[in-house]
Parts: structure tokens; C-alpha cells; sequence
């Protein structure tokens, strides 16, 4: 992998730029983990490695998402997509003037938010970490990257969890917009939403303290 | 300023006292365990019966009277109902009977502090793994400043499903290390792994492990089974390590003894740069002067609790115990 130039570093992977057949791309490593059993190893990368490209290749049919363009074992050759990361926008909107002008510039980026996740879980995905984080920001339009937590899921509790996610990390001006469209663009939504308030009133939940991991 | 400290949570009864970051005495009794695990009320007998004495033997190793402490602190939770109110119980007399003032602490977060303190860390990621209790914590200062629960067990702590395993399996108390012994040499059984962000569950591969008893050997399944389920504490915290880009990482509780653990976590922790330490034995079983640290730190911050405000509380979780003080 030496290379390639290494442009971020997870805990379940590493991201490398790259180019192939001339398209710009970037390639998501699972690296070995010397800590756990050999055969484990093995089973949890090429099983995570698979399961991802496949969701990808779903979930880029309906939502602006990395399109796959090569697969091996461990390593996924996607389309590299450009923009700037929500999570990086909110933390600068929340500090000066000038990020939130460029916020408010972009009144539907909520709504587009909930439109691309309402999209996702009519097809049966769940991301599994539905953050600003995995959210890029270009200038028209938004995308949805990291699926390395994503499942083929009908389950109602796990895209209460998505919804759920989306909502510590954001203001309720924001989480506001962002729900009207999602309701809007699925047809399950209120049982999702029931699910929601009922996760939130229940135990650990409950007792847990909820603060995205982005605030300190 | 000399602190005592009583911790009666769970199976032990402890009295601690510390002088400054000293620790002058650290005395505790374990109620004897049954292969069928604990009767509460019997516990708590057990705990009123030592404490006092446990108190005096502290005092005289301490060569110290009970005028000469500072403050008394104990355990609030969470922990056994009729055992925590024996060591509340020890405190508010202390506190009226000497006019000390009393202070209540959570259990969990005395394990992290003695642990932190020690290792004069300041903002470490916590792996606490302890029978009833399996979390991933660190400090956070909204909307007041205390550990926060990144990722937990959503169903038993590890501590638990290594017993239950080792009672099933016929192994002999303490059973997480009973487990570990006989794992020694064990092939890997691929088996159920559940992780999902930072949370993980283990009745999954609990259940697994124990239908698996009739078919393969033991050995080979005790080795599957606690590789498995230390792998998935180790992602989870792995992934807590990245995310919020700490430095520092402690691991605690009952279970921070087992060899394999530390050196998978060391591992982690070598490869991301990252300063590693497990506490040490004497602080991983409960004892007292883990909560007479906490006390020491919350008189130092001049905290002043009423004796209507010791109370007990059995679900006191760490996420709800203010921190006060400076790291």
C-alpha cells in the first residue's frame, strides 16, 4: 500500500488516495490487527470488506454515495467524492459569523439530509453511524460516506438509531427541517418516529447522558 | 488530610484510609461464595458483622485515631441495596458521632480515579470491565463535567458471562481466571461477534459458548470464548481511542487482571502511540481506599453534603456523578 498516499486513518481502516482507470478514487484498507486471533482477523475484514462494497453498490443507486469501482479482499477501490465534512461546518459555524452565514446559505442542507436518509431506509439500508461526520457538503448538493457500519436492515429500531444519531449531533432548528423531509420522503416514517421517542424516554438511553461525541 | 473510606457495594467489605495520595491502610473481608452465587441479606450481615472491627485494624495500622481523619466518604452506588447501606450506615455514624463531614461516592468512578491518580494521568479513555459492569468512559465537561458512557454492554457486564461460562462448565471460583487457566493452549472456534459502534453484547456468545460444552473441548472453548469477547471490547475501545483522539487509556475492574486482556490492549495502545496502564490488583477488587480518594478529592474542592443528602442509591451510574474537580 506504500504506494498510495495516505489520507486518513481510522480505527477499522485506512483511506488511501488513488486514481483508477483515471477516475479519482480512493481505497479503504482494512488492515490487519496484530492484537486479535489470526482466523478472526481474517473473518471480520474480508466479511466487513464485502458486506460494505455490496451496501455501496445499493445505497449509490438512491443517494449520493461513493460508487464502487474495484473489490479485493480487504480493500475497496470507491469513487472519491469531494466536499466538506458537516461535522467540520457545524464546529466552524458554531465558532465564527462567517460558517454560519454559510449555513444559513444553504437552508435546505437539513432537508436534504432527511430526503437522502429517507431514501436509504425505503431500499433497506441502515447506516449505522449517521453523524455530520460521514456527511459531505458541496455546493449544491450533499453525500453520505462511510458505510462501514451499514446493514441491510428492515428493522425499525436500527433506523430509529439513525435518526437518533442525527439528532444529538444537531440544533432543533436543523433536526426540524431535516425531519419534516423525511417524513415527507418515506412512507414509514411515523412508526420510525414512535420508535424514536420511545428509545429516548427508555432505560440506558435514558440514563445515558446524551452528547455526541463531537462536543467536549 | 487523612481520609477514610468504606466500601460495602457488592461481596466485600472494605475500610481504606489515605493521607494525601498515601495510602496508610487498605483493609477488606470477602464474604465466602457459594457455587450458586450470593444472598444479599446474608452479605450485608456478613458486612455488619466486620465492619467495625475492619475500621479499627485500619486505625491502628494507620496509627491514627478516629479523631485524626479528616473526612469519612462511602459508597452511594451502585451496588447491593442492603450491603450499601452497611457502609452508609458505618459513615453517618463516623460523621455525626466525630463531626466529620461524610461524602458520598460512586464506585465506578473510584475505581477510574484511584487508577488515575496513581498514574498521574489527565484525560485518559477508561476501559472499565468488571462483573456487573463493562463501559467505555471519559471525561466530559457538559452539561457538568463527568465521565461519559461512550459505549457499553447493552446486556451483561463480561465479568458475569465469564462466571456463568465457568459455572457451566464445572470450573472452580474465582471463575474469570479459572476460565483463563484453561484456555491456556486453546485452538480458536470461530464464534457469535457482536459489536455495533462503541456497544457491544455478550449473552450471544455466552449462550454459544455454553451449547458448544457438549461438543468440542473445553480448552479450545474457553479460549474462543474469552478471545472473542476481549476482541470486541478491544474494537469498541479501539474505536473510542480514534474518535476522540485521546492519549491516555486505563483499564479497570475485576476483569483488568487477566493477562491476555493487557496485552491485546497494550498492543492497541503501542500502535497509535498511545500511553497505556492497567490498575493494579489491590484496586481492581473493591476496597475502601479507592473511595476515600474520590473523598479526598471532593474535600479538597471544599463539596459539603448534608447527612439528609448520604444516601444510597443501587443504579448510581457514573455518568451521573459530578466531577468537581480539576484532573
Amino acid at each position: 500500500m506504500q504506494k498510495y498516499r495516505k489520507v486518513n486513518e481510522g480505527a477499522e481502516a485506512v483511506i488511501y488516495a488513488s486514481s483508477f482507470l483515471g477516475i479519482d478514487a480512493i481505497i479503504k484498507h482494512r488492515a490487519v490487527k496484530d492484537y486479535r486471533e489470526e482466523s478472526l482477523d481474517k473473518m471480520l475484514r474480508y466479511q466487513r470488506t464485502k458486506k460494505e462494497a455490496k451496501i455501496l453498490s445499493v445505497a449509490s443507486e438512491v443517494v449520493n454515495a461513493p460508487k464502487v469501482l474495484f473489490l479485493e479482499k480487504d480493500r475497496i477501490f470507491m469513487q472519491r467524492i469531494r466536499g466538506e465534512n458537516l461535522s467540520a461546518i457545524l464546529q466552524t459555524s458554531a465558532a465564527n459569523g462567517a460558517g454560519k452565514a454559510n449555513l444559513q446559505a444553504n437552508e435546505n442542507l437539513f432537508a436534504k439530509i432527511g430526503v437522502a436518509l429517507a431514501a436509504l431506509h425505503g431500499i433497506g439500508i441502515v447506516h449505522g453511524d449517521f453523524t455530520p461526520a460521514n456527511i459531505l457538503v458541496d455546493k449544491n448538493s450533499i453525500s453520505l460516506i462511510d458505510f462501514g457500519l451499514a446493514d441491510m436492515s428492515q428493522m425499525i429500531e436500527d433506523k430509529a438509531v439513525d435518526m437518533l444519531l442525527m439528532k444529538r449531533a444537531i440544533s432543533n432548528e436543523q433536526y426540524a427541517a431535516f425531519l419534516a423531509a423525511y417524513k415527507k420522503g418515506y412512507n414509514k416514517a411515523p412508526e420510525i418516529i414512535k420508535r424514536l421517542e420511545k428509545i429516548e424516554r427508555r432505560g440506558r438511553y435514558q440514563e445515558r447522558t446524551l452528547t455526541s461525541t463531537n462536543e467536549k | 488530610m487523612i481520609i477514610l473510606g468504606i466500601e460495602s457495594s457488592a461481596h466485600t467489605i472494605g475500610a481504606g484510609i489515605i493521607e494525601g495520595r498515601k495510602i496508610l491502610s487498605n483493609k477488606r473481608k470477602m464474604y465466602p461464595i457459594s457455587n450458586k452465587g450470593i444472598i444479599p441479606s446474608k452479605v450485608a450481615e456478613f458486612h455488619s458483622k466486620h465492619i467495625s472491627s475492619l475500621i479499627r485494624d485500619a486505625l491502628a495500622e494507620s496509627k491514627i485515631n478516629i479523631e485524626d481523619i479528616d473526612a469519612v466518604a462511602y459508597t452511594k452506588g451502585p451496588g447491593i441495596g442492603a450491603c450499601l447501606r452497611i457502609g452508609q450506615i458505618a459513615a453517618k455514624t463516623i460523621s455525626r458521632q466525630f463531626g466529620k463531614p461524610i461524602f458520598p461516592v460512586n464506585h465506578s468512578v473510584a475505581h477510574i480515579e484511584i487508577a488515575r491518580v496513581m498514574f498521574n494521568m489527565h484525560d485518559p479513555l477508561v476501559l472499565y470491565v468488571s462483573g456487573g459492569n463493562s463501559q467505555i468512559l471519559g471525561i466530559i465537561n457538559k452539561p457538568f463535567r463527568h465521565y461519559h458512557v461512550y459505549g457499553e454492554t447493552l446486556d451483561i457486564g463480561i465479568g458475569n458471562a465469564l462466571d456463568n461460562f465457568a459455572r457451566s462448565a464445572n470450573l472452580l471460583p474465582a471463575w474469570g481466571s479459572s476460565v483463563a487457566k484453561v484456555a491456556e493452549g486453546g485452538k480458536y472456534i470461530a464464534m457469535p461477534y457482536n459489536v455495533k459502534g462503541m456497544d457491544f453484547t455478550f449473552t450471544g456468545i455466552l449462550k454459544y459458548a455454553t451449547d458448544l460444552l457438549a461438543k468440542e473441548k473445553l480448552p479450545d472453548i474457553a479460549y474462543s470464548f474469552q478471545e472473542t469477547m476481549f476482541s470486541m471490547l478491544c474494537e469498541a475501545t479501539e474505536r473510542a481511542l480514534f474518535l476522540l483522539g485521546k492519549k491516555e487509556l486505563i483499564l479497570c475492574g475485576g476483569v483488568a487482571q487477566n493477562k491476555r486482556l493487557n496485552e491485546m490492549l497494550q498492543s492497541i495502545a503501542d500502535s497509535h502511540g498511545v500511553k497505556f496502564r492497567a490498575a493494579s490488583d489491590q484496586f481492581n477488587a473493591d476496597n475502601g481506599a479507592m473511595i476515600a480518594v474520590v473523598g479526598l478529592e471532593m474535600l479538597e474542592n471544599n463539596d459539603h453534603y448534608a447527612l439528609s443528602e448520604a444516601t444510597i442509591d443501587q443504579k448510581f451510574r457514573a455518568d451521573k456523578f459530578e466531577i468537581k474537580w480539576q484532573l
